[in-house]
Protein backbone atom coordinates (compact mmCIF):
# COMPACT_ATOMS: atom_id res chain seq x y z
CA UNK A 1 0.00 0.00 0.00
CA UNK A 2 1.18 3.41 -0.75
CA UNK A 3 0.83 6.71 0.99
CA UNK A 4 -1.62 7.75 -1.45
CA UNK A 5 -3.92 5.12 -0.89
CA UNK A 6 -7.17 6.12 1.15
CA UNK A 7 -6.93 6.17 4.67
CA UNK A 8 -9.01 3.85 6.69
CA UNK A 9 -10.21 3.03 9.89
CA UNK A 10 -7.20 1.39 11.53
CA UNK A 11 -4.25 2.35 9.13
CA UNK A 12 -1.03 3.42 10.32
CA UNK A 13 0.61 6.29 8.15
CA UNK A 14 4.46 6.17 8.81
CA UNK A 15 6.54 9.42 8.14
CA UNK A 16 10.01 10.37 8.48
CA UNK A 17 12.13 13.14 8.40
CA UNK A 18 14.83 13.69 6.97
CA UNK A 19 18.57 13.82 8.23
CA UNK A 20 19.98 13.28 11.35
CA UNK A 21 20.18 15.36 14.56
CA UNK A 22 23.03 15.35 16.63
CA UNK A 23 22.04 15.34 20.24
CA UNK A 24 25.29 15.59 21.66
CA UNK A 25 26.35 18.99 21.84
CA UNK A 26 22.79 20.07 22.29
CA UNK A 27 22.67 22.76 25.14
CA UNK A 28 19.04 22.08 27.10
CA UNK A 29 17.61 25.37 25.14
CA UNK A 30 18.74 24.07 22.28
CA UNK A 31 16.78 20.53 23.23
CA UNK A 32 13.84 22.45 23.74
CA UNK A 33 14.37 24.63 20.82
CA UNK A 34 14.92 21.48 18.35
CA UNK A 35 11.54 19.55 19.82
CA UNK A 36 9.95 23.05 19.47
CA UNK A 37 11.32 22.66 15.49
CA UNK A 38 9.95 18.75 15.06
CA UNK A 39 6.28 19.51 16.57
CA UNK A 40 6.39 22.63 14.02
CA UNK A 41 7.20 21.23 11.15
CA UNK A 42 5.67 17.47 11.78
CA UNK A 43 3.22 17.74 8.93
CA UNK A 44 6.18 18.25 6.33
CA UNK A 45 7.74 15.30 7.15
CA UNK A 46 7.80 13.05 4.22
CA UNK A 47 5.71 10.02 4.08
CA UNK A 48 7.55 6.43 4.58
CA UNK A 49 5.13 3.99 4.67
CA UNK A 50 1.41 3.28 4.81
CA UNK A 51 -0.47 -0.15 6.40
CA UNK A 52 -3.47 -1.04 7.75
CA UNK A 53 -3.08 -2.77 11.21
CA UNK A 54 -3.96 -7.02 11.67
CA UNK A 55 -5.10 -6.17 15.30
CA UNK A 56 -4.42 -9.89 16.83
CA UNK A 57 -0.74 -9.43 15.35
CA UNK A 58 -0.76 -5.81 17.52
CA UNK A 59 -1.96 -7.65 20.60
CA UNK A 60 1.07 -9.86 20.09
CA UNK A 61 3.36 -6.96 20.15
CA UNK A 62 1.70 -5.67 23.24
CA UNK A 63 1.96 -8.44 24.99
CA UNK A 64 5.88 -8.72 24.39
CA UNK A 65 7.45 -5.59 23.70
CA UNK A 66 5.49 -2.66 25.89
CA UNK A 67 6.13 -1.32 29.05
CA UNK A 68 2.80 -1.83 31.09
CA UNK A 69 0.62 -4.73 29.26
CA UNK A 70 -3.05 -3.88 29.04
CA UNK A 71 -5.12 -6.71 28.01
CA UNK A 72 -7.33 -6.27 25.14
CA UNK A 73 -5.23 -3.72 23.45
CA UNK A 74 -6.41 -4.34 19.86
CA UNK A 75 -10.18 -3.61 21.23
CA UNK A 76 -8.67 -0.49 22.60
CA UNK A 77 -7.32 0.35 19.39
CA UNK A 78 -10.49 1.24 17.69
CA UNK A 79 -12.43 2.25 20.49
CA UNK A 80 -9.96 4.54 21.66
CA UNK A 81 -10.74 8.35 20.48
CA UNK A 82 -9.10 11.57 22.38
CA UNK A 83 -8.51 9.44 25.74
CA UNK A 84 -12.28 9.17 26.38
CA UNK A 85 -14.68 6.57 25.95
CA UNK A 86 -18.77 6.98 25.26
CA UNK A 87 -20.45 8.90 27.79
CA UNK A 88 -22.61 7.60 30.52
CA UNK A 89 -26.03 8.62 30.53
CA UNK A 90 -26.45 11.93 33.42
CA UNK A 91 -29.30 11.47 35.46
CA UNK A 92 -32.00 14.34 35.71
CA UNK A 93 -31.45 15.25 39.40
CA UNK A 94 -28.75 17.66 39.42
CA UNK A 95 -25.71 16.74 41.49
CA UNK A 96 -25.06 17.81 44.86
CA UNK A 97 -22.84 21.63 44.86
CA UNK A 98 -19.33 21.57 43.71
CA UNK A 99 -19.76 17.86 42.72
CA UNK A 100 -20.02 16.62 39.22
CA UNK A 101 -21.86 12.73 38.39
CA UNK A 102 -19.00 10.47 36.76
CA UNK A 103 -20.37 10.15 33.43
CA UNK A 104 -17.37 9.97 31.74
CA UNK A 105 -14.28 7.65 31.71
CA UNK A 106 -10.81 8.52 31.01
CA UNK A 107 -8.18 5.87 29.94
CA UNK A 108 -5.09 7.04 31.72
CA UNK A 109 -2.01 7.78 29.14
CA UNK A 110 -0.62 4.04 29.65
CA UNK A 111 -3.26 3.28 27.04
CA UNK A 112 -1.77 5.35 24.28
CA UNK A 113 1.69 4.66 25.82
CA UNK A 114 0.83 1.03 24.60
CA UNK A 115 -1.02 1.75 21.67
CA UNK A 116 2.21 3.54 20.73
CA UNK A 117 5.09 1.09 21.53
CA UNK A 118 2.73 -1.93 19.88
CA UNK A 119 2.65 0.05 16.76
CA UNK A 120 5.96 0.99 16.92
CA UNK A 121 7.22 -2.85 17.05
CA UNK A 122 4.76 -3.95 14.29
CA UNK A 123 6.41 -1.59 12.15
CA UNK A 124 10.08 -2.75 12.56
CA UNK A 125 9.13 -6.30 12.39
CA UNK A 126 6.06 -6.40 10.06
CA UNK A 127 7.03 -4.01 7.59
CA UNK A 128 10.78 -3.53 8.03
CA UNK A 129 11.43 -7.56 8.55
CA UNK A 130 13.13 -6.96 11.56
CA UNK A 131 13.85 -10.15 13.79
CA UNK A 132 11.39 -9.40 16.76
CA UNK A 133 13.84 -11.62 18.95
CA UNK A 134 16.78 -8.70 18.10
CA UNK A 135 14.38 -6.08 19.86
CA UNK A 136 14.64 -5.03 24.10
CA UNK A 137 12.49 -3.59 25.92
CA UNK A 138 14.19 -2.13 28.88
CA UNK A 139 11.67 -1.16 31.10
CA UNK A 140 9.07 -3.74 30.82
CA UNK A 141 9.09 -3.56 34.64
CA UNK A 142 9.43 0.20 35.05
CA UNK A 143 12.74 0.30 35.50
CA UNK A 144 12.71 3.79 36.86
CA UNK A 145 16.23 5.77 36.75
CA UNK A 146 18.09 3.25 35.39
CA UNK A 147 20.09 5.02 32.38
CA UNK A 148 18.16 4.10 29.19
CA UNK A 149 15.89 4.40 26.70
CA UNK A 150 12.50 2.31 26.03
CA UNK A 151 14.07 0.11 22.79
CA UNK A 152 17.70 -1.60 22.25
CA UNK A 153 17.50 -2.72 18.41
CA UNK A 154 20.23 -5.69 16.97
CA UNK A 155 20.23 -4.92 13.58
CA UNK A 156 23.83 -6.36 11.87
CA UNK A 157 21.89 -7.27 8.78
CA UNK A 158 21.15 -3.28 8.45
CA UNK A 159 17.14 -3.71 7.50
CA UNK A 160 17.00 0.08 9.04
CA UNK A 161 19.17 1.49 6.68
CA UNK A 162 17.12 3.24 5.34
CA UNK A 163 15.45 4.82 7.86
CA UNK A 164 18.72 5.53 9.41
CA UNK A 165 19.97 7.13 6.34
CA UNK A 166 23.13 5.30 6.42
CA UNK A 167 25.01 2.63 8.08
CA UNK A 168 25.24 2.61 11.58
CA UNK A 169 26.30 0.29 14.41
CA UNK A 170 24.34 -2.07 16.70
CA UNK A 171 22.71 -1.19 19.34
CA UNK A 172 20.21 1.09 17.55
CA UNK A 173 18.48 3.29 20.42
CA UNK A 174 14.61 3.84 20.02
CA UNK A 175 12.54 6.20 22.43
CA UNK A 176 8.58 5.82 21.79
CA UNK A 177 6.36 8.95 22.84
CA UNK A 178 2.70 8.65 22.11
CA UNK A 179 -0.30 11.23 22.49
CA UNK A 180 -4.03 10.43 21.50
CA UNK A 181 -3.74 14.54 20.17
CA UNK A 182 -1.29 16.62 19.31
CA UNK A 183 2.03 16.08 20.19
CA UNK A 184 3.23 18.73 22.67
CA UNK A 185 6.98 20.12 22.34
CA UNK A 186 7.29 18.71 26.23
CA UNK A 187 6.93 15.19 25.13
CA UNK A 188 9.42 15.68 22.51
CA UNK A 189 11.93 17.23 24.08
CA UNK A 190 11.88 14.49 27.19
CA UNK A 191 12.48 11.96 24.49
CA UNK A 192 15.44 13.88 22.72
CA UNK A 193 16.51 13.99 26.15
CA UNK A 194 16.45 10.16 27.05
CA UNK A 195 18.34 9.42 23.87
CA UNK A 196 20.96 12.48 24.38
CA UNK A 197 21.57 10.61 27.83
CA UNK A 198 21.53 6.93 26.34
CA UNK A 199 23.86 8.04 23.46
CA UNK A 200 25.90 11.23 25.11
CA UNK A 201 29.06 11.32 22.71
CA UNK A 202 29.34 8.04 20.97
CA UNK A 203 28.88 6.94 17.84
CA UNK A 204 25.46 5.22 18.15
CA UNK A 205 22.22 6.32 16.17
CA UNK A 206 18.74 6.59 18.29
CA UNK A 207 15.70 6.50 16.69
CA UNK A 208 12.94 9.02 18.76
CA UNK A 209 9.10 7.56 17.48
CA UNK A 210 6.58 9.89 17.89
CA UNK A 211 2.98 8.22 17.86
CA UNK A 212 0.16 10.02 17.03
CA UNK A 213 -3.59 9.66 17.00
CA UNK A 214 -5.28 11.23 14.03
CA UNK A 215 -8.48 12.23 14.95
CA UNK A 216 -9.93 13.01 11.88
CA UNK A 217 -9.55 9.37 10.87
CA UNK A 218 -8.99 7.34 13.68
CA UNK A 219 -5.82 6.07 12.18
CA UNK A 220 -2.26 6.66 13.73
CA UNK A 221 0.50 8.39 12.95
CA UNK A 222 4.33 7.35 13.48
CA UNK A 223 6.80 10.32 12.63
CA UNK A 224 10.22 9.02 13.34
CA UNK A 225 13.26 10.85 13.92
CA UNK A 226 16.37 10.04 13.45
CA UNK A 227 19.32 11.09 15.79
CA UNK A 228 23.04 10.55 16.77
CA UNK A 229 25.55 11.12 19.39
CA UNK B 1 34.19 -5.42 30.10
CA UNK B 2 31.60 -7.23 27.73
CA UNK B 3 30.91 -6.78 24.23
CA UNK B 4 27.76 -5.73 22.74
CA UNK B 5 27.45 -9.16 21.01
CA UNK B 6 27.31 -10.94 24.19
CA UNK B 7 24.26 -8.86 25.05
CA UNK B 8 22.76 -9.47 21.64
CA UNK B 9 23.02 -12.69 22.85
CA UNK B 10 21.27 -11.87 26.39
CA UNK B 11 18.80 -10.18 24.88
CA UNK B 12 17.82 -13.47 22.17
CA UNK B 13 17.57 -15.72 25.13
CA UNK B 14 15.58 -12.94 27.16
CA UNK B 15 13.07 -13.01 24.61
CA UNK B 16 13.18 -16.63 23.90
CA UNK B 17 12.77 -17.30 27.53
CA UNK B 18 9.38 -15.13 27.13
CA UNK B 19 8.06 -17.15 24.47
CA UNK B 20 8.64 -20.32 27.04
CA UNK B 21 6.75 -18.66 29.33
CA UNK B 22 4.06 -17.58 27.12
CA UNK B 23 3.45 -21.20 25.91
CA UNK B 24 3.54 -22.38 30.19
CA UNK B 25 7.58 -24.00 29.82
CA UNK B 26 8.76 -22.60 32.88
CA UNK B 27 11.23 -24.69 32.93
CA UNK B 28 12.56 -24.29 29.63
CA UNK B 29 12.45 -20.57 30.43
CA UNK B 30 14.89 -21.21 33.00
CA UNK B 31 17.54 -23.37 31.01
CA UNK B 32 17.15 -20.75 28.47
CA UNK B 33 18.14 -17.77 30.81
CA UNK B 34 20.98 -19.65 32.19
CA UNK B 35 22.28 -20.64 28.73
CA UNK B 36 21.77 -16.61 27.81
CA UNK B 37 23.99 -15.24 30.23
CA UNK B 38 27.36 -17.28 29.69
CA UNK B 39 30.02 -14.49 28.70
CA UNK B 40 28.88 -11.68 30.65
CA UNK B 41 29.79 -11.45 34.29
CA UNK B 42 26.02 -10.16 35.44
CA UNK B 43 27.30 -9.59 39.04
CA UNK B 44 29.45 -6.52 37.64
CA UNK B 45 26.79 -5.25 35.03
CA UNK B 46 24.06 -5.58 37.66
CA UNK B 47 26.20 -3.16 40.29
CA UNK B 48 27.68 -0.42 37.26
CA UNK B 49 23.93 0.08 36.63
CA UNK B 50 22.22 0.48 40.11
CA UNK B 51 25.92 2.70 40.03
CA UNK B 52 24.33 5.20 37.18
CA UNK B 53 21.35 4.90 38.87
CA UNK B 54 22.60 6.53 41.60
CA UNK B 55 23.90 9.16 39.55
CA UNK B 56 20.77 9.79 38.03
CA UNK B 57 19.28 9.91 41.00
CA UNK B 58 21.62 12.47 42.68
CA UNK B 59 21.37 14.89 39.32
CA UNK B 60 17.93 15.03 39.72
CA UNK B 61 17.84 16.13 43.03
CA UNK B 62 20.70 18.33 42.32
CA UNK B 63 18.06 19.87 39.65
CA UNK B 64 15.55 20.28 42.15
CA UNK B 65 17.90 21.78 44.86
CA UNK B 66 19.02 24.24 41.93
CA UNK B 67 15.46 25.25 41.43
CA UNK B 68 15.08 23.89 37.81
CA UNK B 69 10.85 23.32 37.38
CA UNK B 70 10.03 19.79 37.29
CA UNK B 71 9.47 19.90 33.59
CA UNK B 72 13.01 21.02 32.74
CA UNK B 73 14.42 18.40 35.22
CA UNK B 74 15.35 15.59 31.99
CA UNK B 75 17.09 18.46 30.12
CA UNK B 76 18.64 19.30 33.02
CA UNK B 77 19.81 15.79 33.48
CA UNK B 78 21.24 15.39 30.02
CA UNK B 79 23.35 18.09 29.89
CA UNK B 80 25.13 16.88 32.54
CA UNK B 81 25.33 12.85 32.85
CA UNK B 82 27.90 12.91 30.58
CA UNK B 83 30.50 15.46 32.68
CA UNK B 84 28.91 12.83 35.47
CA UNK B 85 30.17 9.48 33.61
CA UNK B 86 33.72 10.60 32.55
CA UNK B 87 34.29 11.66 35.85
CA UNK B 88 33.02 8.31 37.38
CA UNK B 89 35.21 6.57 34.74
CA UNK B 90 32.49 4.73 33.15
CA UNK B 91 31.60 3.83 29.55
CA UNK B 92 28.21 5.19 28.65
CA UNK B 93 27.48 2.06 26.32
CA UNK B 94 28.16 -0.38 28.98
CA UNK B 95 26.32 1.72 30.80
CA UNK B 96 22.98 1.21 29.27
CA UNK B 97 23.65 -2.49 28.32
CA UNK B 98 24.12 -2.72 31.91
CA UNK B 99 20.15 -2.33 32.25
CA UNK B 100 19.47 -5.18 29.94
CA UNK B 101 21.42 -7.30 32.80
CA UNK B 102 18.64 -5.54 35.41
CA UNK B 103 15.97 -6.76 33.35
CA UNK B 104 17.80 -10.41 33.22
CA UNK B 105 18.46 -10.48 37.00
CA UNK B 106 15.04 -9.36 37.72
CA UNK B 107 13.42 -11.72 35.53
CA UNK B 108 15.47 -14.79 36.77
CA UNK B 109 14.95 -13.80 40.42
CA UNK B 110 11.05 -13.77 39.81
CA UNK B 111 11.32 -16.99 37.73
CA UNK B 112 13.57 -18.55 40.60
CA UNK B 113 11.96 -17.11 43.36
CA UNK B 114 8.15 -18.56 42.57
CA UNK B 115 9.08 -21.45 40.74
CA UNK B 116 6.85 -23.48 42.53
CA UNK B 117 3.88 -21.51 42.24
CA UNK B 118 4.05 -22.04 38.22
CA UNK B 119 1.47 -25.09 37.03
CA UNK B 120 3.86 -26.98 34.62
CA UNK B 121 2.05 -27.83 31.69
CA UNK B 122 2.38 -30.82 29.88
CA UNK B 123 4.81 -29.45 26.91
CA UNK B 124 4.52 -32.00 23.26
CA UNK B 125 7.23 -31.46 21.01
CA UNK B 126 7.96 -32.55 16.96
CA UNK B 127 10.87 -32.05 14.73
CA UNK B 128 9.45 -28.14 14.20
CA UNK B 129 7.48 -27.19 17.58
CA UNK B 130 7.24 -27.55 21.17
CA UNK B 131 3.80 -26.45 22.19
CA UNK B 132 1.33 -26.52 24.96
CA UNK B 133 -2.72 -26.84 25.21
CA UNK B 134 -4.91 -24.87 27.63
CA UNK B 135 -8.59 -26.29 27.51
CA UNK B 136 -11.23 -24.46 29.05
CA UNK B 137 -13.81 -25.94 27.21
CA UNK B 138 -15.39 -25.84 25.14
CA UNK B 139 -12.22 -23.27 24.52
CA UNK B 140 -9.08 -24.84 23.87
CA UNK B 141 -5.87 -22.63 22.82
CA UNK B 142 -3.28 -24.08 21.49
CA UNK B 143 0.53 -21.99 21.76
CA UNK B 144 3.31 -23.32 19.87
CA UNK B 145 6.97 -21.90 19.49
CA UNK B 146 9.20 -22.64 15.96
CA UNK B 147 12.58 -24.50 17.33
CA UNK B 148 14.05 -22.18 14.67
CA UNK B 149 12.41 -19.42 12.79
CA UNK B 150 10.78 -19.65 10.01
CA UNK B 151 8.62 -17.19 7.57
CA UNK B 152 5.12 -17.76 7.50
CA UNK B 153 3.63 -20.76 5.49
CA UNK B 154 1.91 -20.60 2.04
CA UNK B 155 -1.50 -19.47 2.52
CA UNK B 156 -2.82 -22.38 -0.10
CA UNK B 157 -0.99 -25.10 2.25
CA UNK B 158 -3.02 -23.32 5.14
CA UNK B 159 -6.18 -23.07 3.27
CA UNK B 160 -5.45 -26.59 2.47
CA UNK B 161 -4.76 -28.32 5.80
CA UNK B 162 -7.99 -26.62 7.03
CA UNK B 163 -9.98 -27.58 4.63
CA UNK B 164 -9.30 -31.18 5.14
CA UNK B 165 -10.07 -30.94 8.59
CA UNK B 166 -13.54 -30.51 7.42
CA UNK B 167 -13.21 -26.30 7.73
CA UNK B 168 -14.20 -23.59 5.64
CA UNK B 169 -11.52 -20.71 5.78
CA UNK B 170 -11.99 -17.47 5.42
CA UNK B 171 -9.28 -15.00 3.43
CA UNK B 172 -6.23 -14.65 5.37
CA UNK B 173 -5.03 -11.04 6.88
CA UNK B 174 -1.39 -11.38 6.08
CA UNK B 175 1.53 -8.68 6.47
CA UNK B 176 4.81 -9.76 5.67
CA UNK B 177 5.85 -11.80 8.67
CA UNK B 178 2.42 -13.03 10.31
CA UNK B 179 -0.47 -14.32 8.82
CA UNK B 180 -4.17 -14.60 10.99
CA UNK B 181 -6.71 -16.88 9.13
CA UNK B 182 -10.32 -17.91 10.74
CA UNK B 183 -11.84 -21.40 10.08
CA UNK B 184 -15.53 -22.27 10.63
CA UNK B 185 -17.78 -25.39 10.47
CA UNK B 186 -21.18 -26.23 11.71
CA UNK B 187 -19.24 -27.69 15.47
CA UNK B 188 -16.13 -25.75 15.40
CA UNK B 189 -14.46 -22.29 14.86
CA UNK B 190 -10.90 -21.89 14.95
CA UNK B 191 -8.48 -19.34 14.70
CA UNK B 192 -4.71 -19.58 13.23
CA UNK B 193 -2.06 -16.60 13.98
CA UNK B 194 1.51 -17.46 12.71
CA UNK B 195 4.43 -15.35 12.79
CA UNK B 196 8.24 -15.58 13.51
CA UNK B 197 8.82 -17.63 16.67
CA UNK B 198 5.20 -18.84 17.20
CA UNK B 199 1.58 -20.05 16.49
CA UNK B 200 -1.16 -19.67 18.31
CA UNK B 201 -4.37 -21.50 17.55
CA UNK B 202 -7.74 -20.87 19.16
CA UNK B 203 -10.37 -23.41 18.79
CA UNK B 204 -14.32 -23.53 20.02
CA UNK B 205 -16.12 -26.32 19.55
CA UNK B 206 -19.63 -27.50 19.76
CA UNK B 207 -18.94 -30.95 21.36
CA UNK B 208 -15.17 -30.24 23.78
CA UNK B 209 -13.29 -33.29 22.28
CA UNK B 210 -9.74 -33.08 23.31
CA UNK B 211 -9.01 -35.71 20.08
CA UNK B 212 -10.66 -33.11 17.88
CA UNK B 213 -8.74 -30.33 19.59
CA UNK B 214 -4.94 -32.73 19.07
CA UNK B 215 -6.19 -33.24 15.19
CA UNK B 216 -6.59 -29.63 14.24
CA UNK B 217 -3.09 -28.61 16.08
CA UNK B 218 -1.56 -31.56 14.34
CA UNK B 219 -2.76 -30.57 10.99
CA UNK B 220 -1.82 -26.64 11.03
CA UNK B 221 1.56 -27.37 12.68
CA UNK B 222 2.64 -29.91 10.14
CA UNK B 223 1.88 -27.01 7.22
CA UNK B 224 5.37 -26.58 5.89
CA UNK B 225 6.96 -23.48 6.47
CA UNK B 226 10.55 -22.40 4.84
CA UNK B 227 13.54 -21.40 7.61
CA UNK B 228 13.66 -17.59 7.54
Amino acid sequence: MTSSSPTLFNDVQVYLRSGHIALHHLTERQIDEKASNIVSSISAFPPLDSFRVNRTVLENYNRWYTEKRIHGIDRHFLDYSGGVVALSSQPSIPPPRHLRYLDSRFYSGDVSGQIGESLFVYFLVERRRLNRRNIGHLRPQKLASYLTCDYLIWDRRQVLSSIIQGMYSSPLYAEVKSSTGDLTEGSVSHGLCQLKESIGNTSKHGLLSLVSRKQETQGYGIYLVVVRG
Amino acid sequence: MENSRAFEKLLHGMNLASDDLWIGDVDGAITTLGEAASGINLEEMVTLAKRVRKMRVSLTSQARDSGTPEHLIPQWRAARISEALEKEGIEREHAVLATLAIRYDKLRMTLEQQLELYPRTKVFKNSQYKYTIMSSPPEFEVRAILLSPARKPNTGDLKNALEKLGLTPSEPIESDQSIVIRAYSNNEYVVVMMEQYTVQVQVILRKPLGERVMEITKAILSVKRDNA
